[in-house]
């Protein structure tokens, strides 16, 4: 074994036995405190939007979807039926005025004519 | 106040005598549960990552994370396996972090953007060039134990520590001790002729 092969070797048990040197950590003294204090102030923050539930919000928009639309058909359906109900009245135009009595041109006479010879 | 904390049944009977006393018996379990796994959890941490602030905020991230879901907690391990777990899928995330965070500074390094983070700190000891090779020593260690899969990784560093038990280790890892064993010494062979390539390139 040469020499650079030893001082590697002896350089990679130095870099090993870190591990094994390592100081075991005494935690500090106020490590459960902050910890405690960090947990209330999750709690309080959780308390505080403790109102909002995703679910129920959920529910509320599709709730408002729903009436939003229920609405807009209605709104739309108002001035459709005024249009369905003046189609209407037309209709009735047409038979009052369309009868055969009012009528200027008769088929029935038109045909009579051009049978005629 | 020493707490028996076996399982979560074990916890629940310890829980009961407080509430007949009136005090809030949540707040207490869990301050005791703090005090009895804090200093295996602070060192878990430490182990994987090398600093003492690091390890105390991951600590401190591994409680909160079982205060939120300790009531997801399985009676199949026991609590303290199951605290450890947390500890050791934080320091790994915490490294993972680590490797992003580096890989982006060498980027900003090579545009020319230097991240004052990456500093190292003022040697604390009385040799000067002693800190420094230490220093030196512990970012290869770290390097080498960077390049070692999660599950050797977490192997090698927990059998280094006080307090764990192979069987305990399995349990972490959820496997067997015969695997355990497997991942120790496939770990100690890694690192070894990882830092005889690094030392050879060095000379």
């Amino acid at each position: 074994m040469n020499r650079s092969t030893e001082q590697r070797d002896a350089e990679v048990v130095k870099t090993l036995k870190i591990l094994d040197d390592m100081p075991r950590l005494e935690v500090h003294y106020l490590f459960r405190a902050h910890l405690l204090q960090r947990i209330d102030s999750m709690e309080n923050r959780n308390s505080l939007a403790g109102g909002f539930n995703p679910r129920l919000a959920f529910f509320g928009l599709l709730l408002i979807l729903n009436i939003g639309s229920g609405m807009l058909f209605f709104m739309h359906g108002t001035p459709q039926s005024s249009i369905n109900s003046s189609g209407g009245l037309a209709d009735a135009f047409n038979e009052d005025y369309g009868g055969p009595a009012l009528s200027y041109y008769d088929q029935t006479s038109a045909d009579r004519a051009d049978a005629k010879p | 106040m020493q707490m028996n904390t076996g399982s979560r049944e074990q916890s629940r009977a310890k829980i009961q005598p407080l509430e007949q006393q009136g005090i809030t018996s949540g707040e207490r379990f869990f301050s005791d549960l703090v005090a009895e796994h804090q200093e295996m959890v602070v060192n878990t941490c430490f182990r994987f990552v090398f600093n003492r602030e690091d390890a105390e905020d991951l600590a401190q991230e591994v409680f909160v994370e079982v205060y939120r879901s300790i009531d997801k907690f399985r009676e199949e391990a026991k609590l303290s396996t199951w605290i450890y777990r947390i500890a050791v899928s934080k320091s790994l995330d915490h490294l993972r972090r680590l490797k992003r965070k580096k890989r982006f500074s060498s980027l900003k390094r090579i545009i020319g953007v230097d991240d004052p983070a990456d500093t190292i700190a003022a040697p604390s000891g009385d040799n000067p060039a002693d800190v420094l090779a230490d220093k030196e020593r512990v970012a290869v260690l770290q390097e080498a134990l960077e390049g070692l899969p999660d599950n050797q990784k977490t192997a090698f560093l927990l059998s280094k520590q006080d307090g764990y038990s192979n069987q305990e280790i399995a349990d972490i890892l959820q496997t067997t001790v015969p695997a355990v064993e497997s991942l120790i010494h496939r770990a100690k062979k890694n690192l070894k002729s990882r830092l005889e390539r690094h030392y050879t390139a060095l000379s």
